[in-house]
């Protein structure tokens, strides 16, 4: 990612090439994390286009951060995802505890092989918004555990395992999927 | 989920991310095979799923954001005035007085001539400038603010005369918005469609008083910027509205996230 805080400084005075490098860096992976959390491309579409809306409208009134623009970024972004899931919530939250998956589940070919684009995205809308949001920066924004870590305000360990749960319950979310088509 | 076997799967998922293979992984752990294996499954299918923004919507979103942007550097406030005249102002007072009264006879002079022109005219880049230089010329905030009020009301009055033409061009005034249903609004008495790609800075709400920038399309205006400028604590015509580079009346302050 650029300069942070180079970008900031030519964004403020609302500079057309500073505001397209910061498009450029930052649509894509906010695109992701935005759509592992609503699982729907249209919905991520326009949610990702209002954070950068919001960041327009921080810079004009003196609002946006000063050298943390990411940090800042996948706030925005959580907020956003936050404020359409109060609108319009997706999915029925499966109560699941988070206990283990199966002992009967195949081997891991037979069931990776299973996953489809829209099995993962369902059955991520299937937990806690903790989870989601864990498993939405580390494997939608593809940062790192550190970078994680520091976003939710975490510690590495903790995060870590937050993650080990929250992938474990979602395999258990998808075992129905994976085991309906295995039955076919 | 024992805390013994929540640490084997940070094992596992750290030895993912340095790149073993979730085969390799699972062979450690023959025991709790058909545990981990969905686990490991749902994270390779994590990392490998193609998230990925289509990049047409990128661009078409970048560009989005970047006219939003534009409209918004319009918005913004004009440089305070130095309180102190420049030095030649002082040297030399009658030359300046007297060009200044040259100016202002060509501004009106220009003014008269460009008064009818609508948006598309040759003249009417000519009325957008007379207009700048009155606001320019008003130094007291009432007038400013009177002088904003009444170029507004040109501009309504210019779209009326467009849209009973027939013509197409682009426009903007500001006004009140009401919620008309279907996607369509009535600002300042004229009614405005917003399409999803029309960019709304600031959170619209009936009664909003908004600037909206447009087009006028076979009869119909298609709003493709609005700000929200109740959202603008700081905004006020008179300190910081002024005619931008299009003659559109725009605000001075910031739309609220």
């Amino acid at each position: 990612m650029p300069e942070d805080a180079a970008l900031l400084a030519g964004a403020r005075l609302l500079d057309s090439e500073a505001l397209a490098t910061i498009h450029d860096s930052y649509y894509p992976p906010l695109f992701r994390y935005i759509l592992l959390r609503v699982g729907h491309r249209e919905v991520a579409e326009d949610l990702t286009s209002e954070v950068f809306v919001r960041l327009l409208a921080a810079l004009h009134k003196g609002t946006a951060p000063q050298s943390t623009l990411r940090g800042w970024l996948f706030g925005v972004a959580s907020n956003v995802v936050a404020d359409h899931q109060r609108q319009a919530y997706r999915v029925t939250h499966t109560a699941l505890d988070d206990g283990l998956v199966s002992p009967g589940a195949g081997p891991f070919e037979h069931i990776a092989a299973r996953l489809t684009q829209e099995t993962l995205l369902h059955a991520v809308g299937g937990l806690t918004e903790d989870q989601q949001h864990v498993i939405a920066l580390r494997y939608g924004s593809e940062l790192p555990i550190r970078e994680v870590a520091e976003a939710l305000g975490k510690s590495e360990g903790a995060v870590k395992q937050l993650l080990a749960r929250a992938v474990a319950r979602l395999a258990k979310v998808m075992q129905p999927v994976v085991e309906g088509v295995g039955d076919e | 989920m024992n805390n013994t076997f929540e640490s084997t799967i940070v094992d596992c998922l750290d030895a993912l991310d340095r790149g073993e293979s979730a085969d390799a992984i699972l062979a450690r752990h023959p025991a709790q095979l058909a545990d981990l294996g969905p686990i490991l499954a749902a994270a390779a299918g994590l990392a490998g799923v193609d998230l990925a923004p289509a990049r047409a919507t990128q661009a078409a979103a970048r560009r989005d954001f970047l006219t939003a942007a534009a409209a918004v550097r319009d918005a913004a406030p004009t440089p305070v005035r130095s309180a102190r005249p420049s030095a030649w102002w002082r040297r030399r007072p009658m030359p300046a007085i007297a060009g200044m009264a040259a100016g202002v006879a060509l501004v009106i002079a220009l003014g008269v001539r460009s008064g009818p022109a609508l948006p598309g005219d040759r003249l009417y880049p000519l009325k957008l400038a007379v207009e700048s230089g009155r606001m320019a010329l008003t130094w007291d905030e009432a007038g400013r603010s009177a002088l904003y009020e009444a170029l507004n009301q040109r501009r309504i009055k210019e779209v009326k005369a467009l849209i009973a033409a027939g013509r197409e061009a682009e426009v903007g005034f500001a006004g009140r918005a009401e919620p008309l249903g279907g996607g369509r609004w009535v600002v300042a008495g004229l009614v405005v469609r917003l399409a999803p790609t029309t960019q709304i800075l600031g959170d619209l709400n009936p009664g909003e008083h908004v600037h909206l920038s447009g087009r006028l399309v076979g009869g119909r205006l298609l709003a493709t910027t609005v700000i929200c400028l109740d959202d603008l604590p700081n905004w006020s015509p008179a300190l910081g509205a002024t005619p931008d580079a299009r003659g559109v009346p725009t605000a001075a302050g910031a739309p609220g996230p």
